[in-house]
């Protein structure tokens, strides 16, 4: 499998304090990786190493093939288009001066682009309005639209949809979604909203106090976020006998209510149900969402595992 | 107001920056002293007189309190610490009184320990006043004093007015470095080395006003006017900071 | 670095302060050329080139307050980062930002000196020789002005450090007149020399004749004191810099 970048046991060390300890991180080309950490975990630390705004302490890294000491790196982060933190843009110029400025910075020969990036982002009717006097979500917009000049091979976008209302969340889902499927872009977001990174990431990366503690596919998790039935009955003790009966794993919640995580044949527990005299008076499917998941993996624990990859 | 005024000037006392700008008067007056004292023994020979150290703060007070006030007033706007203020409920006039008071609060300590610098230098490096009397030390700290009290106020006002923005960086002082650059042409003109002033007319008054009334030229020689003539003129400029920064603050737009 | 250099300059020229400035100095320098607000005295004996001379120091003040506050916005609004991003290291960074500062300076002195040539000034030998020393002057001091800009990120300290030069310069030249010519003997004063004319506005004073002669070491001194400076503080501001971390 080709990856767009490899860290290898890279440590970060701000003096005394440790931003990262022995990270691994791989990620898959084309993918859309979701980068997820409680605050101070280390996520824009790492970010800004692979963006090359910092050196690490300790371990290498490679982007798009290019390690960091290697000459053609600068080459390598040509390809690469970022916004880290808040979005970094002339507060004194228009949206189109900004992205021409983007444009002559990277060499390219003409700014027919520049129009279509604008439209793209929703900032195409800005016009002399300097970016002082732009919204919180316009800045991150144009943010956005700045890191796509150049046509990069790589995205990475730091909490992308901070400030943006849900018209404007949509619509940058939907650029991602379109960009990675018809440009083949690879993206790195990090972000707390786990509800709208579950909708568009293929690959996830879970970080926390400066380590790698998981990494895996959106099937991998959609396989570990535990499904369960949670059934209403006028009995739990008689449904908690069933169960074990069947060696089947549960979780009383309630006087009348339980959790049963396995696949159940509805018409079988409800014969068996009745049988011992117990009414079912609800039934319905429950997925883990990826809060929960997070907070089963990340959430109130002291020993956190370190980097298994 | 006065709890305001009392959050104000206690983070004055928190500010690092205060006692950085402490440490560079110290260190300013020593090593300004050590040159001069350098210079006269041991290339003319002679013997250092106290009148000679006891003064050299004076002509980088305005730089100094501008920068003081810079640091202190424009981290408001930096931090956006000033909404705190509005929000809970402080006016736009409380807000800048306040700016402006500890801005003169922080002229006059600066000068306090410039005086006290000067004093502990003094004696080691030197061998006594030829030319000024007890009172006139007294009366010269005391206009000096005046004096950056007032550029505090007014270096504040423009920081307060023209917060937020750029040129807020470096209004006040571009403006102490115009003045002193004004004032050493007017002093130059109104007692020239060689000869009489031969300024005349309208000329003469407008030079004179500039010497007589700017505090900014307070500071580069010593008095030589009449102490109403320094009241007046570090009083007005208090007064215009107060009164143009109060009616402009209050319609500002703070972002 | 040249398309930093290129970004930079398309990002100057469209600053109304740049412009503002431009359109300034052409207007004093003519105004003060010309003498047409009749100055008497001291700048009547001066004649066209040399109050043309004289004004050229308004572009020190100027541009210190453009250099630091112009650089200083790529730590402001974190537009150095897209740099970074985009593979450039910190040093093409500075040397991209320096030599377009550099050239604004150029295009600055260019209106100048076509103000001044309107306003009365001939073009002889000697005048273009002071403006190039001028200018080369200017430049020495943007470079310094330049190396405290990007290394200190807060604005407040870049103000101040640029202000406190500009302090230092005025002093330099008032207390070197005192020592040069009253004091300093020997080699002493041949290194007192050196030093009062490290500063633009000792130069300056030179150029415009009010120093005492004696205090010129000569124009081909003067542009290797300048030379020096710029490369001196091209190595200072670039010392380390690719190794600074930027958040």
């Amino acid at each position: 499998m080709e990856y767009v970048f490899k860290a290898n046991g890279i440590s970060k060390k701000y003096g005394k304090y440790t931003a990262l300890s022995d990270v691994n991180m791989e990620i898959p080309k084309g993918a859309i990786y979701g980068f997820v950490g409680k605050n101070g975990a280390g996520k824009t630390t790492l970010i800004r190493i692979m963006c090359g705004l910092q050196k690490p302490s300790s371990g290498f890294y490679e982007l798009l093939g290019k390690t960091a000491d290697d000459p053609d790196i600068s080459k390598a982060r040509r390809r690469v288009g970022a916004v880290v933190e808040a979005p970094a843009i002339y507060k004194d110029m228009t949206a189109r001066d900004n992205l021409i400025q983007q444009c002559l910075m990277l060499g390219l020969p003409d700014f027919g682009n520049v129009d279509e990036l604008l439209s793209l982002v929703g900032l195409a009717d800005t016009g002399k309005k300097k970016a002082r006097n732009f919204s919180l979500g316009m800045r991150q917009r144009l943010g956005i639209a700045v890191a796509l000049c150049g046509n990069p091979d790589f995205i990475i976008l730091d909490e992308p949809i901070n400030g943006l209302d849900p018209q404007g969340i949509i619509e940058i889902r939907e650029l991602i979604l379109k960009l990675n499927r018809e440009r083949g872009i690879t993206f790195l977001i990090s972000s707390h909203i786990l509800d709208e990174l579950s909708k568009i990431a293929t690959n996830y990366g879970f970080i926390d106090n400066g380590h790698i503690v998981r990494q895996m596919s959106s099937n991998e998790l959609k396989n570990e976020c535990r499904k369960s039935v949670r059934m209403k009955v006028s009995d739990v003790g008689l449904l908690t006998k069933i169960m074990e009966e069947k060696g089947i794993e549960y979780k009383v919640i309630s006087n009348n209510t339980a959790d049963v995580y396995s696949e159940l044949n509805f018409s079988t527990i409800a014969k068996d149900c009745d049988n011992v005299g117990c009414t079912i008076i609800t039934m319905e499917e429950h997925d883990e969402s990826l809060e929960a998941f997070y907070l089963s993996l990340l959430g109130g624990k002291e020993d956190v595992q370190k980097s298994v990859c | 107001m006065f709890r305001n005024l009392y959050a104000d000037s206690r983070r004055i006392f928190f500010s690092r920056s205060f006692y950085v700008v402490i440490f560079i008067i110290f260190i300013y007056q020593l090593i300004a002293s050590l040159l001069i004292w350098a210079l006269t023994v041991f290339l003319s020979e002679g013997q250092v007189a106290s009148d000679e150290i006891a003064f050299l703060y004076p002509s980088v007070a305005a730089f100094i309190v501008t920068i003081s006030t810079l640091f202190i007033t424009q981290r408001d706007f930096e931090d956006g610490c000033i909404r705190n203020k509005f929000i809970s409920g402080v006016k736009r006039y409380d807000a800048f009184l306040s700016a402006v008071i500890c801005g003169m609060l922080q002229g006059a300590l600066l000068t306090i320990v410039a005086f006290v610098s000067s004093m502990i230098v003094m004696p080691i490096l030197s061998k006594g006043f030829m030319d000024f009397s007890i009172p006139e030390i007294a009366d010269y700290w005391i206009v000096i004093t005046l004096a950056c009290m007032s550029i505090g106020a007014f270096s504040t006002a423009l920081i307060m007015i023209m917060g937020g923005s750029k040129i807020s960086y470096v209004a006040g002082l571009a403006v102490a470095f115009l003045l002193k650059m004004l004032g050493t042409h007017v002093l130059d003109k109104l007692y020239p080395d060689k000869g009489n002033c031969m300024l005349t007319g309208t000329k003469l008054e407008l030079y004179k006003f500039i010497d007589r009334y700017i505090p900014y030229s307070y500071l580069l020689d010593e008095p030589h006017w009449d102490s109403l003539s320094y009241i007046v003129g570090c009083t007005g400029l208090v007064v215009i900071s107060v009164v143009v920064g109060v009616i402009v603050f209050t319609k500002k737009e703070i972002r | 670095m040249k398309n930093i250099y290129r970004a930079n300059m398309h990002r100057i020229l469209k600053n109304w302060i740049y412009i503002l400035g431009c359109i300034i100095a052409i207007v004093v320098t003519f105004v003060f050329t010309a003498n047409t607000i009749g100055m008497s005295e001291r700048f009547e004996k001066m004649g066209c080139d040399g109050r043309m001379i004289f004004i050229s120091l308004a572009m020190m003040a100027y541009f210190t307050i453009f250099v630091p506050l112009n650089t200083n916005a790529e730590y402001r609004d974190g537009t150095i980062r897209n740099k970074l991003i985009a593979g450039f290291s910190q040093k093409e960074i500075y040397l991209g930002i320096l030599f377009s500062h550099i050239t604004s300076l150029a295009i600055m002195e260019a209106c100048y000196f076509i103000a001044g040539i309107v306003g009365g000034a001939k073009i002889s030998v000697e005048l273009l020789t002071k403006s190039f020393i001028m200018f080369l002057s200017i430049a020495a001091y943007i470079s310094v002005l330049e190396m405290i800009a990007m290394r200190v990120k807060k604005t407040v300290l870049v103000a101040i450090l640029a202000f406190l030069i500009l302090y230092l310069t005025d002093n330099i030249v008032m207390i070197g007149n005192l020592l040069l010519v009253f004091v300093l003997k020997g080699n002493s004063f041949v290194i007192g020399r050196i030093i009062y004319n490290i500063s633009t506005m000792g130069q300056w004073i030179n150029m415009i004749g009010m120093a005492d002669k004696r205090n010129n070491p000569g124009y081909g001194v003067l542009i290797i004191i300048s030379l020096s400076i710029i490369i001196v503080t091209v190595l200072l501001g670039t010392l380390g810099i690719n190794k600074r971390d930027i958040k």
